[in-house]
C-alpha cells in the first residue's frame, strides 16, 4: 500500500529554529551564525569583532565544537558572556542543542549573540538554527575554489567573509576568482575582506550592527524548500 | 556525515506515518533531495539502513529523486537544469553562470504492509518485533 506523505525532512528542526527567532525577536535580539573551516579564523574574528563592538553591543557567544572549551575560554578572557557546545562527535550545531546554549547565556543583558558554528564547511550549512544572519568565513589559506567545492554554504551565507587577508601575499588566492564562484551561487551577499590591520573588521562590524532584524517570511524565503 | 542526522530525521517522518497507518512493515521510503544539498545518497541509504534496524522499517529501501539546481548562463543566456553541481555553462563552458534552488528535502511516500483489517496481526508484531 503506498502513502503519499510529503514533509520536509527537517521539519523538526526547522520548527525549533522558529521557535528560537520568535524567542530573540520578542527579546529584540538577533543572532549570527559563523560558520566555515576548520582553522579559517572564526573565532580570532570573533575576538576581534567583541573588541570592535566594545560597549556599543552587548554580546554573547555559543561556542560549538565537537569537543573541547579552548575557545569559550578565549571569548571568556574578553569579559564577554560564553557557553560552550559539545556536539560530542556530531558535525554540526542543530537548534535544538543552540536552543540549550540559550538557556544559559543572560538574555535580557545582550543585543547580539554569536553561534561559532563546529569548523566545517558542508554539514553546518544544512541546518537552521534560529539565526537571522549567516556568516560564511573563507581564509585565504584555504583557497579561492572553496564556494565552487560548498556551495550550499556560500548560497545560504547572508554575509560572506574572506579572512586571514593580510597574509593574502603568502598564498595564490585570488580574491575576484573567490567572489565570481561566490556570486554564482549568491547573488546579494556582501563580500567583506578581513584580517588583522585591515578595515574589513569595521566594516562587518558596522554591517552587523546596521542589519534591522529580518522577518520570519524573510527568512523563509531563503530556506524555501521548492527548488 | 549530515546524512546520519538526516536519516534520523526521514525515519521519524515514516515511523510516524507507518503507525498511523497501522504498517506491519515499510518496504519503501521515497525522498526528493536537491542537487545543491551536497547529499550522497549511498550514504543516506547507509544510514538510513543502519538507524532502521529494529524498527518497521528495517530494510525497507530508501529511493533518492534529485531534484536539479537551476542554471542560468549570463554569456549564452542558456538556462536549464542541473542535477550534478559544476560551475560552468554546459552549452557554452563560460562561468559566468548562476545556480540556484535545488535545496529541497522531502519524504514524499513511502509503501507499507498493513495490519489485515479481520484482526489477524503479521508474524513481526506478534513476535513483538521493538518498535520506536
Amino acid at each position: 500500500m503506498d502513502i503519499a506523505i510529503l514533509k520536509r525532512v527537517q521539519e523538526r528542526n526547522d520548527t525549533d529554529a522558529s521557535d528560537i527567532r520568535r524567542l530573540l525577536d520578542s527579546r529584540g535580539i538577533r543572532m549570527v551564525n559563523v560558520m566555515g573551516g576548520a582553522g579559517s579564523g572564526k573565532t580570532s574574528l570573533l575576538e576581534r569583532l567583541m573588541l570592535q563592538f566594545g560597549r556599543e553591543l552587548r554580546c554573547g557567544v555559543l561556542e560549538g565544537d565537537i569537543t573541547t572549551d579552548y575557545d569559550a575560554l578565549r571569548i571568556a578572557a574578553l569579559g564577554v558572556p560564553v557557553a560552550q557546545l559539545q556536539t560530542e562527535g556530531s558535525c554540526h550545531l542543530d537548534a535544538a542543542l543552540v536552543h540549550r546554549g540559550l538557556g544559559v547565556l543572560p538574555l535580557s543583558d545582550l543585543d547580539i549573540i554569536f553561534v561559532e558554528n563546529v569548523g566545517n564547511l558542508v554539514c553546518p550549512a544544512q541546518f537552521d538554527i534560529g539565526e537571522h544572519i549567516r556568516i560564511a568565513v573563507l581564509s585565504v589559506m584555504e583557497g579561492d575554489d572553496k564556494p565552487a567545492k560548498y556551495p550550499l554554504m556560500f548560497s545560504r551565507a547572508t554575509i560572506a567573509v574572506l579572512s586571514k587577508c593580510d597574509l593574502i601575499d603568502h598564498t595564490d588566492f585570488d580574491i575576484s576568482a573567490a567572489s565570481r564562484f561566490i556570486r554564482t551561487v549568491n547573488a546579494s551577499a556582501p563580500i567583506i575582506e578581513t584580517g588583522i590591520g585591515l578595515p574589513g573588521d569595521a566594516e562587518l562590524a558596522h554591517w552587523l550592527a546596521g542589519r534591522p532584524n529580518e522577518d520570519e517570511d524573510e527568512i523563509r524565503e531563503r530556506f524555501a524548500t521548492t527548488a | 556525515m549530515h546524512e546520519f542526522s538526516l536519516a534520523h530525521s526521514i525515519l521519524e517522518i515514516v515511523l510516524d506515518s507507518a503507525r498511523q497507518n497501522r504498517a506491519t512493515r515499510v518496504r519503501t521510503v521515497d525522498c526528493r533531495i536537491g542537487a545543491m544539498r551536497q547529499i550522497v545518497p549511498s550514504y543516506l541509504s547507509t544510514a538510513f539502513e543502519a538507524c532502521s534496524q529494529q524498527s518497521l522499517a528495517e530494510g525497507a529501501d530508501l529511493i533518492v529523486d534529485t531534484v536539479p539546481a537551476r542554471l542560468d548562463c549570463q554569456a549564452c543566456s542558456h538556462s536549464g537544469d542541473m542535477t550534478e553541481i559544476t560551475f560552468q555553462c554546459p552549452s557554452c563552458g563560460s562561468t559566468r553562470i548562476e545556480l540556484r534552488g535545488g535545496t529541497t528535502m522531502d519524504v514524499t511516500s513511502i509503501t507499507i504492509d498493513q495490519e489485515e483489517s479481520n484482526g489477524h496481526r503479521h508474524l513481526e508484531e506478534s513476535a513483538g518485533a521493538q518498535r520506536y
